[in-house]
């Protein structure tokens, strides 16, 4: 309950081309303005909740992603973000591609898109809590 | 007894003003905001996450030893309004009242070193270099309102609009208060961009909260005795809300100073303060 209320939001990006993370962003503007919901963008990992990846894990940020997914208390909820966290999106052949973000840590809500609207990303973050 | 009362009533007041005060921002950027009541979704959650304790004590203390002496500090502050009653009235409590302000920067500093994020360490570099400036003049400001108003102690503070009398001494104060509140453009020491979350990069769970409740009552009991020294007991509480306001303003429109230029401006205060208090002698 006490969750839902004030879910605070850690962001990684894995690699990619910055798309998805300039959506990501886009929530916090006055048109989406997530902090209604008590969404709130932290930049600690220690302080989040939910741990909101986009773009691919490249090989040199896979370490990097472990590490910032240790770093959060429990409970944690992982959101992956754009085609490219799904499975790869157009560097699926890429020789840096480490794989989709689900071989790597456990995620709990996808949302497909390239790159998917903040209204996605919102309600992806909000189903992560149920 | 009262001022227990009151400074219980205060806490709760101070967890309002934090959801206030991220309103008037959301507000100024055109948002909609969290609800007012924000700060207390968030503590309850705080307190309902898990904790693992690390190995070093100093680091678990420090939340219990800087809300401790937030309590002191507001305890202090409700004193003012009981009147000459209070248990808390003692002669020169005012300069009490600016070593507690200090000391839970102190606690911070401890907690960030025994952390041992490289973030939480800069943040503390940065308030130990900002320290020279800014809590010199603190007392220095202090000391002048009580000065030119012959008053020696909180109790007893029954001058209104002091501002009048002390008008250098009133502006250097508001100055001061965007380093203790944290506020844009002198909030170097917790800067979020930069920083991660300064001092409490390492901190979650019930020690966030109890470091976030201890920044809370820290911000009211600055706003209430800022209220007090300038307006007076009767305007203290609606002043500290005009100062929630108006830090809000700030924070929401003006951009950072790097720490250096903001070392350079509180050495400036602090010069302007000893002037104003050198002059009175």
């Amino acid at each position: 309950m006490s969750i839902k209320k004030s879910p605070w939001v850690s962001f990684f990006n894995a690699g990619g081309c910055n798309g998805c993370t300039l959506e990501v962003l886009a929530c916090t503007n006055p048109r989406y303005d997530v902090s209604r919901f008590g969404i709130e963008i932290k930049a600690s990992a220690k302080h989040a909740d939910v741990l909101v990846v986009t773009g691919i894990v490249n090989k040199q940020n896979k370490s990097r992603l472990l590490n910032i997914y240790e770093q959060l208390a429990e409970p944690k909820r992982v959101v992956a973000i754009g085609a490219c966290a799904l499975t790869g999106g157009i560097y699926k052949d890429s020789h840096a591609h480490a794989g989709p973000v689900d071989k790597i840590i456990p995620v709990t809500v996808f949302v497909p898109g390239c790159p998917p609207r903040p209204e996605s990303i919102i309600k992806g973050i909000l189903e992560a809590l149920k | 007894m009262i001022e227990f009362v009151l400074a219980f009533a205060f806490i709760i007041i101070s967890i309002f003003f934090a959801g206030i005060f991220r309103k008037f921002i959301a507000r100024m950027h055109n948002r909609v905001g969290p609800p007012i009541i924000q700060p207390f979704y968030d503590l309850i959650k705080l307190f309902s996450k898990k904790t693992t304790k690390y190995k070093n004590p100093i680091f678990h203390a420090v939340p219990y030893a800087s809300i401790i002496t937030s309590i002191v500090i507001i305890i202090l502050i409700s004193s003012a309004f009981v009147g000459t009653d209070s248990l808390f009235d003692f002669d020169y409590n005012f300069l009490v009242l600016g070593y507690l302000f200090i000391l839970v920067d102190t606690f911070y500093i401890f907690g960030a070193v025994a952390s041992r994020s490289p973030f939480a360490i800069q943040s503390s570099m940065r308030e130990l270099l900002l320290m020279l400036g800014y809590e010199l003049s603190f007392m220095m400001v202090l000391s002048i309102f009580f000065a030119k108003t012959g008053i020696v102690s909180l109790a007893d503070f029954d001058v209104e609009f002091a501002f009048v009398q002390a008008p250098v001494a009133s502006i250097l104060l508001v100055l001061i208060g965007f380093v203790i509140v944290r506020i844009t453009p002198f909030d170097v020491v917790n800067a979020e961009t930069e920083l991660s979350a300064g001092f409490f990069a390492e901190y979650y769970g019930k020690d966030l909260a109890l470091l976030e409740i201890a920044e809370f009552i820290k911000d009211l009991a600055f706003g209430l005795m800022a209220g007090l020294l300038l307006f007076g007991k009767v305007f203290a509480l609606p002043a500290a809300l005009g100062f929630v306001f108006f830090y809000a303003l700030m924070q929401a429109t003006s951009p950072r100073y790097c720490t250096f230029r903001t070392a350079k401006i509180f050495l400036i205060i602090a010069i302007l303060a000893f002037i104003d208090l050198f002059l009175l002698v």
